[in-house]
């Protein structure tokens, strides 16, 4: 079995080679593209994230066993897109009359999951970070990507990561701490 | 708790989808990569690409006619209750029951049959023993591939399926394994297992050549032990395991005897299991 280096490389000439790096790699790109956009858009986002990196494939940074950071630099740049495209139709509805169907994140977030005291105040606060700090805390928080692979997915520089990573933090406790969001949360696992 | 840890608690309720969740990505993704050039247009299975070059290996069962000598005809074992073994304790099997198998040596002339479920498709090939001939690939619902052969004289270089002198050592297979790939090998689970995977799926290898290789993956002690796993036609085997990215690939042996029944990588139903192998006198020829 080739790693994902070789498989990318393999790809040049044998396109179909890189239904590989969807197999090994979709599972997870979707649970991520689903926490952060909701299911209803997963599939197409996925099918996109890997339409693009074909598309980019000749400008793989090779030297990583792994490709999945790269998928996932890829897939944040089409969260950001969506939302920026949802944003879009917000102000067009608005400007036209009926609000638009399709919920805001938070909203989303909201209507998927099993209602608790502190997932309003989180996905409220996640809301309300700037995009590139809350795709940081995010690839670190859910994705267990390290730092650098951080890096290599967003392509910015590993201080970038370190700084961005602690003001999402202390802009996410600060949001919490008027709620006592995390000793409730605390309190509900425990009692459970 | 702190703020990365409840965001980790919220993120772990959203599993892994299930397979059928991915398949209209999946389609689609497959749709655009067939109409790039270079592509095998219109193959059935997505996956054929596993044995675009031949296949996989293990002895088996008796050589018939001196047409169509069958090297394996894997069929599935009944469950057995054995006590849970050490990766290290299955390849040792595998490395001895591979010894019990008949010694079958291609002629170079010969053609390497091989049948294989990969994907929901059965797929058989015939490639050339030495290189020098051209093969084919065939697949249940897709287009017959000719995979080309380097005859003497033509300014090429034979890829050859079989290799007949492998060398036994651990450094030695090591350095064959490398050449195989055209890459170094890292040290490391990853590195060995996907080594081992390569020269199992795309080169032909003897009763001999397998004991060692076997031998030489357990000696390695970089495998997890996995104690029950169906392959891709639902038989049940043991395996040994690595993982990279949390995705863990498996190689599968039968239940009771220990031969190689295929390849399993991560999600559910993929891979590619192993039906028959044989060595052939002509392209098309089928074992008895």
């Amino acid at each position: 079995m080739l790693d994902d280096d070789a498989v990318i490389a393999q790809s040049w000439q044998q396109p179909e080679r890189f239904a590989v790096l969807f197999d090994r790699h979709a599972a997870y790109i979707h649970r991520y593209i689903t926490r952060r956009a909701g299911p209803q858009a997963a599939e197409d986002l996925v099918a996109e994230t890997f339409l693009t990196a074909f598309r980019k494939r000749r400008r793989y940074q090779h030297g990583y066993a792994s490709a999945r950071p790269w998928l996932y630099g890829i897939a944040t740049h089409l969260v950001g897109q969506h939302y920026r495209d949802q944003a879009r139709q917000h102000r067009l509805y608005q400007a036209a009359g009926p609000a638009p169907v399709s919920p805001d994140f938070s909203e989303r977030a909201d209507a998927r999951v099993t209602a608790t005291a502190i997932r309003p105040v989180l996905t409220e606060a996640l809301a309300g970070l700037p995009p590139g700090d809350r795709d940081v805390l995010l690839l670190i928080a859910w994705e267990e990507l390290s730092y650098e692979e951080v890096a290599r997915a967003l392509g910015i520089p590993l201080g970038t990561v370190r700084s961005r990573l602690y003001r999402a933090r202390v802009r996410l406790r600060k949001a919490l701490a008027p709620t006592g969001a995390a000793a409730t949360y605390k309190e509900i696992v425990t009692n459970e | 708790m702190n703020e990365l840890e409840l965001l980790r608690d919220f993120g772990a309720q959203t599993p892994l989808p299930e397979p059928a969740e991915l398949a209209g990505a999946r389609d689609r993704v497959l749709a655009a990569l067939t109409q790039e050039p270079g592509s095998t247009q219109g193959r059935g299975s997505a996956r054929t690409w596993r044995f675009v070059r031949g296949g996989v290996t293990v002895a088996a069962a008796a050589a018939i006619a001196a047409a169509a000598l069958v090297v394996t005809h894997v069929t599935a074992s009944p469950p057995v209750l054995t006590a849970r073994l050490t990766a290290e304790q299955i390849l040792d099997r595998a490395a001895a029951a591979a010894l019990e198998q008949p010694t079958v040596i291609p002629r170079p002339d010969q053609f390497v049959y091989h049948k294989t479920y990969d994907s929901g498709a059965i797929q058989q090939s015939w490639i050339s023993v030495d290189g020098t001939r051209n093969g084919l690939i065939a697949e249940n619902h897709g287009p017959r591939e000719i995979v080309k052969g380097c005859a003497p004289g033509h300014r090429c270089t034979p890829v050859p399926d079989y290799y007949p002198s492998i060398p036994a050592t651990r450094s030695g297979i090591l350095a064959w394994l490398r050449q195989l790939r055209g890459i170094d090998i890292p040290d490391t689970p990853a590195g060995y297992g996907s080594a081992a995977a390569d020269a199992l799926d795309f080169v032909y290898l003897t009763s001999a050549q397998q004991h060692a290789l076997y031998r030489f993956l357990a000696e390695s002690r970089k495998f997890t032990a996995v104690p029950s796993i169906r392959d891709a036609l639902g038989r049940p085997g043991v395996g040994v395991a690595w993982t990279i990215d949390d995705v863990r690939y498996t190689l599968i042996f039968d239940a009771k005897s220990y031969v190689y029944l295929g390849f399993s990588e991560g999600l559910p139903h993929s891979g590619a299991a192993i039906e028959t192998v044989a060595i052939v006198d002509h392209v098309g020829d089928l074992p008895r």
